[in-house]
């Protein structure tokens, strides 16, 4: 083993124990935790088979092994992101049906208010 | 008994225009009216409750789009057939409001737009507001076959259909040209008719040359994307 494949499996490791630390605080949830879960699986597998992908740049004749792992990080990253901009567009989207709907129900709640209180003067 | 109208007046930091805005339209008819204020950050809330104008205070602000939604949403809830949007501003002619309501009742279409053919010179920026009419113009014409001559007008009346179809969804931020397109592809049934507009009597233009060129590529990007999707 050399020191590559021993920096990047303990990195792995520190980024596997940051998940699991941050899903049992609540702080990553549902799939979310599930899916990063995942990928520092398959970071740690790349640290830890890292020969194997020696053997897949020869086949594929890519002098520099990393490339290879960089491009499927930069992949697997730019798909994430897209993936986390959709989710901020619906909830985008919810946060702006929600204040409409307090706004509507404020506005409800404020007429009965002043209906009431116009009655009641009536009567006195 | 006549179909009932409202009348949507989305403001944003209105303070000097929307008491003169309101009045006017008072005073011309009794129609029925509701404020939108969009989280404004000026006295716009303050003069509204102080004149017991009948208002929606938004928790913070959502942009036109939003702040239009939320008339409509109101418009569905209260069952009006029909709603108008008119600018707080003071640019759309509360004069002309009988003209866009004559039009769609009498001609059964779905949308009417209040139209100015002929730009006023002393409108702001109106080189770049005249090339952006101008393209949208023909972008409309060539996605959606239907002829606008005014599409940025934001001074339109729409029937119930609309209204609901405008509750579901509507565009956040410049709402104007995307939603012809998305009508226009729905079959709706658009019209425009010749209304004055003033140069705006208080506040500033929400577009500069760099928005409206943001504009147009958003717009056009979202019509072509829907069209082909």
């Amino acid at each position: 083993m050399d020191t590559v494949q021993l920096i990047s499996i303990i990195a792995s490791l520190l980024f596997l124990f940051r998940v699991l630390y941050s899903t049992s605080k609540n702080k990553l949830q549902n799939q979310q935790a599930f899916m990063w879960l995942i990928l520092a699986i398959v970071g740690l597998m790349i640290g830890i088979f890292i020969n194997f992908f020696e053997f897949i740049a020869r086949q594929l004749n890519i002098a520099y092994m990393p490339t290879i792992i960089f491009l499927a990080a930069f992949l697997v990253i730019l798909n994430l992101l897209v993936y986390h901009t959709t989710i901020i567009s619906s909830q985008q989207e919810k946060i702006k049906d929600l204040s409409q709907e307090l706004a509507l129900l404020r506005k409800n709640v404020d007429d009965k208010k002043s209906h009431l209180n116009n009655s009641g003067k009536k009567k006195v | 008994m006549k179909d009932s109208v409202l009348i949507i007046i989305p403001a944003y930091n209105e303070q000097e225009v929307i008491k003169q805005t309101v009045d006017r339209l008072i005073h011309n008819d009794h129609f029925d009216y509701i404020v939108i204020n969009d989280g404004s950050t000026d006295n716009t809330g303050e003069i509204l409750k102080q004149n017991n104008i009948n208002h929606i205070t938004l928790p913070f602000n959502l942009g036109i789009g939003g702040a239009m939604q939320t008339g409509y949403k109101y418009a569905l809830m209260n069952n009006y057939d029909y709603a108008i949007q008119l600018d707080a501003d003071g640019q759309h002619n509360p004069d002309d409001l009988a003209v866009l309501i004559d039009e769609i009742r009498n001609t059964n279409v779905d949308m009417v737009i209040g139209s100015r053919f002929v730009e006023k010179s002393n409108y702001k920026g109106s080189l770049i507001r005249r090339i952006g009419i101008y393209y949208f113009y023909y972008m409309i014409y060539t996605i959606a076959r239907i002829k606008i001559k005014d599409p940025t007008s934001g001074y339109r009346i729409v029937n119930r259909e609309i209204i609901e179809e405008f509750a579901r969804s509507y565009p956040v931020d410049y709402p104007e040209v995307e939603v012809l397109v998305q009508l226009a592809r729905e079959k709706f049934q658009i019209k425009e008719v010749k209304v004055e507009m003033n140069p705006r009597q208080g506040g500033t233009s929400s577009i500069t040359p760099i928005k409206s060129i943001y504009y147009m590529i958003k717009v056009t990007y979202f019509s072509i994307m829907r069209s082909v999707f």
